[in-house]
């Protein structure tokens, strides 16, 4: 009984992390899904977004008990209780509908995400899947991005009000989104890939050049959103990577070179 | 308000954090569980006031749930990660907070989790602390 039941928890526990990393890999282009194919649901919520939620609801709901446990039951179910009492109080207070009910998913969704993050990377060969895996989707972003600014940028994704991709030609340049349709969201997507990147890239053993690149085409992509803290952020880690390069003191007369050049 | 913000004497942004401050401290019941949604006097709409996701919670739930939810969400995370260690990622969580509404922004939130979860130190800092607790009630127990 208890073997049958631990094979059924492990087997819960490698579909869940299954499906954790597919709704990693394809979330960021979901926005896109629905310029292609339209669908909205009643409650005014894109259909590939609320399908992708449940389905990370879901990986919590597999192994909801460990979850709550990790993070601490009295905790979660205090926070659940006192918003409920919220949601009564305003209903009694301004009489709002149920309609309104979708609006407090912004206290449950970071306790979600948390939750099922922490639980399903324990261990190191899966945090390792996962560190690539974002790696991977940030740095597609910032290609997507970079290729959608330079080569053809007078496409313009947008949500339009008949739902279908808007292309505005002649209009020039404008902050560059990806295919998350927002330009601060673009550059804090971006800049998580150069958090893996600085943190992992000894481990994955690559050689130095392609660090360089990446890391150059990461913060590219976080330029071109124009984004100020984004970018900020981006430079100081960029900062962090050559720290011991910015040691020596060749690195050090190359950039005032290059910055003496520069202000001409 | 919209005069001050077209003359440049406050920008657009410290003029929504002085309105969703109004709209909060107007009467107690606001204070308390949050203003009505969509007023017409105030503009303030929980549905797409942005750029502080702290106020855009406030104004969704009322301050004390609020302090009280940062306060237990913090202490989750105190007993998941080791801060230390990772304390420029959430420094840089805490200030995107603050400066956009990116509690709304689902993929934004789902990939901080996972890429903060992923670059946490083998074993786990409670496990690790347990580990020093069984050694040290093991050394208690030989003595």
């Amino acid at each position: 009984m208890t073997k049958s039941l631990s094979k059924n928890n492990s087997l819960f526990y490698q579909v869940g992390f299954v499906l954790f990393i597919g709704s990693l890999a394809v979330y960021p282009y979901l926005f896109l899904f629905n310029i292609f194919f339209p669908s909205t649901l009643s409650i005014g919520k894109n259909t590939f977004i609320f399908i992708i939620t449940a389905i990370i609801l879901l990986c919590f709901l597999l192994r909801w008990k460990g979850i709550l446990s990790k993070l601490g039951v009295g905790t979660i179910y205090f926070i659940m209780f006192l918003a409920l009492m919220i949601i009564i109080i305003r209903h009694w207070l301004y009489g709002e509908g149920i309609d309104k009910i979708f609006l407090y998913h912004i206290v449950l969704t970071p306790l979600l995400y948390c939750g099922v993050a922490y639980y399903y990377l324990r261990e190191k060969e899966k945090k390792e899947i996962v560190k690539k895996v974002i790696f991977c989707s940030c740095l597609i972003q910032a290609i997507i991005g970079l290729l959608h600014f330079y080569v053809f940028p007078y496409i313009h994704l947008g949500l339009s009000p008949d739902g279908l991709l808007k292309i505005v030609r002649g209009v020039g340049t404008m902050r560059e989104v990806g295919t998350l349709l927002a330009a601060n969201l673009y550059a804090d997507f971006i800049l998580l890939g150069m958090f893996i990147l600085i943190n992992s890239y000894k481990k994955w053993r690559l050689p130095q050049l392609a660090v360089h690149i990446l890391m150059f085409i990461l913060i590219w992509g976080v330029a071109i959103s124009a984004s100020r803290w984004p970018f900020i952020v981006a430079a100081l880690l960029l900062m962090l990577y050559f720290k011991k390069l910015l040691l020596s003191k060749k690195i050090i007369s190359v950039l005032l070179i290059v910055l003496l050049l520069g202000s001409f | 308000m919209a005069q001050k913000v077209a003359t440049g004497e406050v920008t657009v942004r410290i003029a929504k954090y002085q309105l969703a401050l109004s709209s909060l401290l107007e009467s107690l019941p606001s204070f308390l569980v949050g203003p009505f949604f969509g007023r017409a006097d105030t503009g303030i709409d929980v549905t797409s006031f942005s750029d502080n996701s702290y106020l855009l919670l406030m104004i969704t739930f009322g301050v004390p749930f609020i302090c009280l939810f940062l306060f237990l969400f913090s202490y989750i995370i105190r007993k998941t990660i080791s801060i230390n260690r990772n304390y420029f990622i959430l420094l840089y969580f805490l200030i995107t907070l603050f400066i956009n509404n990116s509690i709304l922004w689902d993929v934004w939130l789902f990939y901080f989790f996972a890429t903060l979860y992923s670059l946490q130190p083998e074993p786990s800092p409670n496990l690790y602390r347990k580990s020093i607790l069984n050694q040290a009630v093991s050394l208690k127990a030989e003595n």
